[in-house]
């Protein structure tokens, strides 16, 4: 995808391409592992403790080769699904894709032109997400779109991603002043420009 | 060979089967992806996927020679 989205009335540039952080992977990969180690290692000692090697060693092998290749595959396509899921910010449009091949595919797209921000909350809990600077950045709009909130969960660094948005909402609704209300929790200082920060 | 070993052979065989389609298909979707939805796929992505289909395809020959070297030969 390029940088600038050409379209007959508008150019809209691409502020960022965010993906939820990658330790959202780690719980679902280490009980994938855990859970293919436990099946070989647990077939292994009942094999070796029966003495069943020698007699049925087709069974040992089917039984270690269906649990390698489904984690192998359950993996791609969890790792594929975490790769396809994007957050996109434009100048003019906030947009969450989602695409897991094979099985669904949808976009989330929200014309910021259209509906006003009444609320940007970022959150962050637990000493994990501490630790990795991870959160959501939940956005409010006042008007009913088919979902009243925009979440971008699991960011990475959510307070600088809070206050792009911010800056881009204030910079489309700039003939309307004092209609914005924005809770900046973090106090951060503010940046030179919208287009500061990319994924 | 009785008819439990036979039935093992065909049931693995599918499954094993199964999950080389699967992973046939889904290269094919990803391939697919970024053709026409404009997701370009990293090659090492591709690469996984290239090597778990061969695995599963693999893994169908090894089991019927090792059902055919083992068992049928002990009969």
């Amino acid at each position: 995808m390029s940088d600038a989205l050409q379209s007959p009335q508008i150019e809209e540039e691409v502020l960022f391409k965010k993906r939820q952080h990658w330790t959202v992977l780690l719980p679902s990969l280490v009980l994938l592992t855990f859970l293919s180690l436990f099946i070989i290692t647990a077939a292994l000692g009942i094999f070796t403790y029966f003495s069943l090697i020698p007699t049925h060693p087709d069974v040992l092998f089917s039984i270690i080769a269906l649990t390698l290749l489904f984690t192998s595959t359950v993996t791609a396509k969890t790792i594929m699904e975490w790769y396809f899921h994007v957050y996109t910010l434009t100048t003019h449009r906030i947009m969450e894709t989602c695409y897991s091949p094979l099985f669904s595919h949808w976009i989330n797209d929200v014309l910021l032109d259209e509906v006003r921000c009444t609320e940007i909350d970022i959150k962050t809990h637990g000493f994990i997400n501490q630790y990795f600077n991870k959160g959501d950045v939940v956005i409010t709009f006042d008007r009913p779109t088919h979902e009243e909130e925009f979440t971008l969960s699991n960011v990475k660094n959510p307070q600088e991603v809070g206050q792009i948005i911010e800056q881009v909402f204030k910079s489309n609704n700039s003939e309307r002043p004092g209609i914005i209300w924005y809770r900046n929790r973090f106090k951060a200082q503010p940046r030179s420009g919208i287009g500061g920060a990319r994924a | 060979m009785n008819a439990l070993k036979v039935a093992f052979f065909i049931g693995v065989s599918a499954i094993l089967l199964a999950i080389t389609i699967y992973n046939l298909f889904y290269l094919f979707e990803l391939r697919k992806a970024k053709h026409h939805y404009g997701f370009s796929v990293p090659s090492h992505m591709y690469a996984f996927m290239h090597i778990n289909t061969f695995l599963a395809a693999m893994s169908i020959f090894l089991f019927s020679l090792f059902f055919v070297f083992t068992v049928v030969a002990q009969e």
